[in-house]
């Protein structure tokens, strides 16, 4: 057992300090002002250890001092899939967005709440609501909801439990068309009418802007421009999914 | 006539409750989009471009037009549609702008935001280049005068001043020189003669290019004169100029105007001599009766009127000035209490007064070491009929660098014309509170180089990676199912063991459970007394099992059922009260008689049926 234990200790450091190798380059990179260099550490990082919010937040970073626009976005839209309320992507995203058309990302109301938190924030609320809610079947189940001070807890317990399970699922269900968002990510990007590059053309598309990705037909997208009338096709080398 | 009355009322109630449902759903059913076109994208200097932003829906207020530098942008007129195709109801709103320069360049309008049934809309940017050299067409909403039409050589149509001409001077009369950027009201006056059907064709416009015409009111006020001994109509705008360059140039405007011509290229009808009316005068009122008319396009111009423009004086300039002349003042500041350092907020700020709000600028934050702001966005609301004074809303982010609580204030700097000096206006001071460590932005640490890249205000790096999982969110995997299933399986166990709780604490059935039992070993015992031939025992046993059953049934305690109570409860023919009298017969009577055990057996079997049967089983 305690081979076991060891054998475990030592996976842990030493695939620990292999992850945080590429990331650690990475940032070496971004001192010394070598963005290109920076951008391919966090990448192999991502590819080799899997992503994470800080290192896409920092691949953002060397996108935008590489002057990479689109790039960025995407980058730091992938970040806040793991990182909504951090205060450095907020601002590091608006700051991007600053100048582009389309979906600024500001939110007020209902949906702000909403965006407060990721959707796989919102999922664990449900999953854990709905296990919490199963264990607690079980619980009253067994030994009853009692009386007085304890039925009553019994109760709002249940409740809580319930209220979570419906506000995570109402929050997944308004942002569930979040799975087509896409980044403008490689360029601008021509708009066309018809998945075709003979197309006639319907409008541009900035770097950086956020679109839905509705459809797929032969190396393009069909996309809508959230909050606006445009709506064509665009090839699909140019608009990348926030969650491919 | 009172059920005239009523019926009237009805159908105005009727009517009004049409005009709701058919407002309601034009806001409602209406799809909301936003639209805006320029109808050409090539303009010369001074001339104009025709913007047209049309809404379909219901939008919140006027489209917010971005301040683009050195671009004047005026509004036109607004045009509201409503239809109603396949049952759908749509608003549909036009909203015109001319849109100009006086300096060359490729100007591109933003995107323009507007909110229309509650969503957020915006527009594609669109790109206007104003050159030197003649547009690609007369500028747009203004029709450039035609050739005259042929007129007859006594029409006398080489003398313009025959149908008017145009004056323009200063609204204030005691300063006769306006400030470089200033606003200078302006009155502008058209002088038709009396009696001349005149109708004005298109706007005011400049006609040279030292002044920029500014805000020109949309209606003109009409009053009669009486000058030189002719009776003028007199048409009264008030707009304001504004120069470029300090210096001593004419002013000079001009306005296109239609008016109504004798066509004398028909040639004269000739009327027969004699008569009451062969007279001169007659010949003439009824020349003029029997000449017809036609439109003639006639431009009336200003006489050259020169006016001094003066540069801002170097003296006393403050530092922040960014070119602001008027006199302004805060009509309201919001700015949030809580900050984080680096993190970008909104403020926003209201700005009123009169003077040249084209050229004022957001405020800036006071003290301002520690502060980046972004560029505004604004929006004007012209508080007079030709804008010259109002408000100017001002929306900018800002990030504060350095933590703590202090005061903030926002400052603003501008050119008084009026007193002829600068002059500074700080909003009334806010408490704020910012968290976060001290920021050194990036362009301190990295090379010079590299810091020229358009970012060096973004938050740095983070120091160590995160624990990595997939982008996609759990309920998109598929353990996300497994989890429920898992959970809708516990619920259901759990509703099943509640279940069993309750039937097992439930004390009905519990002394139900307790009654059988009693009643199986009562029979336990009658089998055994009947193996070892005891019939006393054997009617014993039988009697505690039909006590118990009449216990169960009467809910009264088995102990105290005797005969006596079985025959209150069963016939005396009863197979239990026959059963009842032989136990005990058996029991205290004492005689060890023959005992048939089958018969007895059958007999107890049949007062057990007659009981059950009355237990309702």
């Amino acid at each position: 057992m305690r081979g076991l234990i060891l054998i475990f200790m030592m996976w842990v450091l030493v695939h620990g300090e292999a992850g945080a190798g590429g990331f650690t380059e990475g940032n070496s990179h971004f001192k010394s002002g070598e963005y290109e260099s920076a951008v391919r550490s966090y990448e192999q990082h991502i590819n080799l250890e899997g992503p994470d919010g800080f290192t896409y937040y920092n691949l953002g970073n060397a996108h935008a001092k590489a002057g990479d626009l689109g790039k960025e976005i995407l980058a730091y839209e992938r970040a806040m899939e793991y990182l909504p309320r951090d205060p450095d992507l907020r601002a590091n995203l608006k700051l991007a967005r600053q100048g582009i058309a389309g979906d600024d990302g500001g939110r007020a109301g209902l949906e702000g709440i909403v965006r407060k938190f990721s959707r796989n924030e919102w999922s664990w609320l449900v999953a854990g609501g709905a296990l919490g809610l199963g264990m607690h079947a079980i619980w009253a189940g067994r030994y009853g909801m009692g009386s007085g001070g304890r039925r009553k807890g019994a109760l709002v317990a249940g409740l809580l439990l319930i209220a979570g399970i419906g506000i995570g699922t109402a929050a997944l269900v308004m942002t569930r068309r979040d799975s087509e968002r896409g980044v403008v990510a490689n360029g601008a990007a021509k708009l066309l009418l018809s998945p075709f590059a003979s197309a006639e053309e319907v409008g541009a598309l900035e770097a950086g802007m956020v679109v839905m990705i509705t459809d797929h037909h032969k190396g393009f997208h069909r996309v809508i421009v959230p909050n606006s009338t445009m709506r064509g096709w665009v090839s699909d080398n140019k608009v990348e999914k926030v969650i491919p | 006539m009172v059920m005239e009355i009523r019926i009237g009322r009805v159908v105005r109630v009727l009517v009004g409750i049409m005009r709701m449902i058919v407002v309601c759903a034009a806001t409602t059913n209406a799809w909301g989009s936003i639209e805006a076109i320029l109808d050409r994208d090539r303009v010369a200097l001074g001339q104009s471009a025709l913007l047209t932003i049309t809404v379909s829906g219901s939008g919140d207020s006027r489209p917010r037009i971005p301040d683009v530098k050195n671009l004047i942008v005026e509004p036109r007129g607004t045009n509201e549609r409503i239809s109603y195709t396949n049952g759908i109801l749509t608003r549909t709103t036009g909203y015109t702008y001319a849109v100009g320069s006086q300096q060359e360049g490729q100007y591109v309008i933003p995107a323009i935001r507007m909110t229309v049934d509650g969503k957020p809309f915006f527009t594609v940017p669109l790109k206007l280049t104003v050159s030197a050299g003649s547009g690609t067409g007369p500028p747009a909403g203004i029709q450039r005068s035609s050739s005259p039409p042929a007129i007859d050589a006594e029409s006398g149509s080489g003398d313009e001043d025959e149908y008017g001409f145009l004056t323009v001077e200063l609204a204030d009369s005691e300063r006769k020189f306006v400030y470089l950027g200033e606003i200078a009201p302006v009155r502008i006056q058209a002088w038709i003669p009396g009696g001349m059907r005149t109708q004005v064709r298109s706007g005011i416009q400049p006609e040279g290019r030292a002044f920029t015409l500014h805000n020109v009111s949309a209606e003109a006020h009409q009053t009669e004169r009486i000058q030189g001994g002719r009776r003028f109509t007199v048409l009264t705008w008030y707009g304001g100029i504004s120069a470029t360059k300090a210096g001593r140039y004419p002013v000079s405007l001009s306005l296109g105007t239609s008016v109504a011509v004798p066509d004398l290229s028909r040639g004269r009808r000739r009327r027969p001599t004699g008569g009451p009316f062969d007279d001169p005068f007659f010949d003439s009122f009824f020349d003029r009766m029997n000449t017809p008319t036609i439109q003639k396009d006639v431009k009336l111009v200003s006489k050259d009127e020169e006016i001094e423009v003066r540069d801002l004086p170097e003296e006393g300039r403050p530092e922040k000035f960014r070119g602001a002349v008027g006199d302004f003042r805060f009509g309201g500041v919001e700015i949030p209490s809580e900050w984080r350092t680096g993190e970008p907020q909104t403020i926003e700020a209201e700005i009123e007064g009169s003077g040249n709000f084209a050229l004022l600028e957001a405020p800036v934050p006071s003290p301002g070491e520690d502060w980046k702001t972004y560029q505004a966005k604004s929006q004007f609301t012209g508080g007079d009929e030709a804008s010259f004074s109002g408000s100017k809303q001002f929306e900018f982010s800002a990030v504060t660098r350095k933590n703590g609580s202090r005061e903030m204030a926002l400052e603003l700097e501008f050119f008084d014309p009026e007193s002829g000096s600068y002059k500074t206006v700080t909003s009334a001071p806010r408490e704020i509170r910012v968290e976060g460590n001290d920021l050194v932005f990036e362009e301190e640490a990295v090379p010079q180089d590299t810091a020229a890249i358009d970012a060096t205000e973004m938050v740095g790096q983070k120091d160590a990676p995160e624990r990595t999982r997939g982008l996609a969110p759990f309920h998109e995997r598929p353990g996300f199912k497994g989890v429920l299933g898992l959970s809708v399986a516990l619920c259901l166990l759990g509703f099943g063991m509640g279940l069993a709780r309750v039937r097992r604490n439930d004390p009905t059935r519990a002394a139900r459970v307790l009654m059988a039992g009693k009643i199986l070993s009562a029979e336990e015992r009658m089998k055994q007394a009947r193996s070892a031939g005891e019939v006393g025992g054997y009617f014993s046993a039988a009697r505690e099992s039909l006590r118990l059953r009449i216990a169960e049934i009467f809910d009264t305690p088995a102990e105290g059922i005797t005969l006596v109570e079985v025959k209150r409860y069963f016939d005396g023919n009863s197979e239990t009260v026959r059963f009842f009298r032989e136990a005990d017969f058996r029991e205290y009577g004492g005689t060890p008689a023959e005992m048939e055990w089958e018969a007895w057996e059958t007999s107890y079997r049949g007062a057990d049926e007659e009981l059950k049967k009355r237990n309702g089983r």
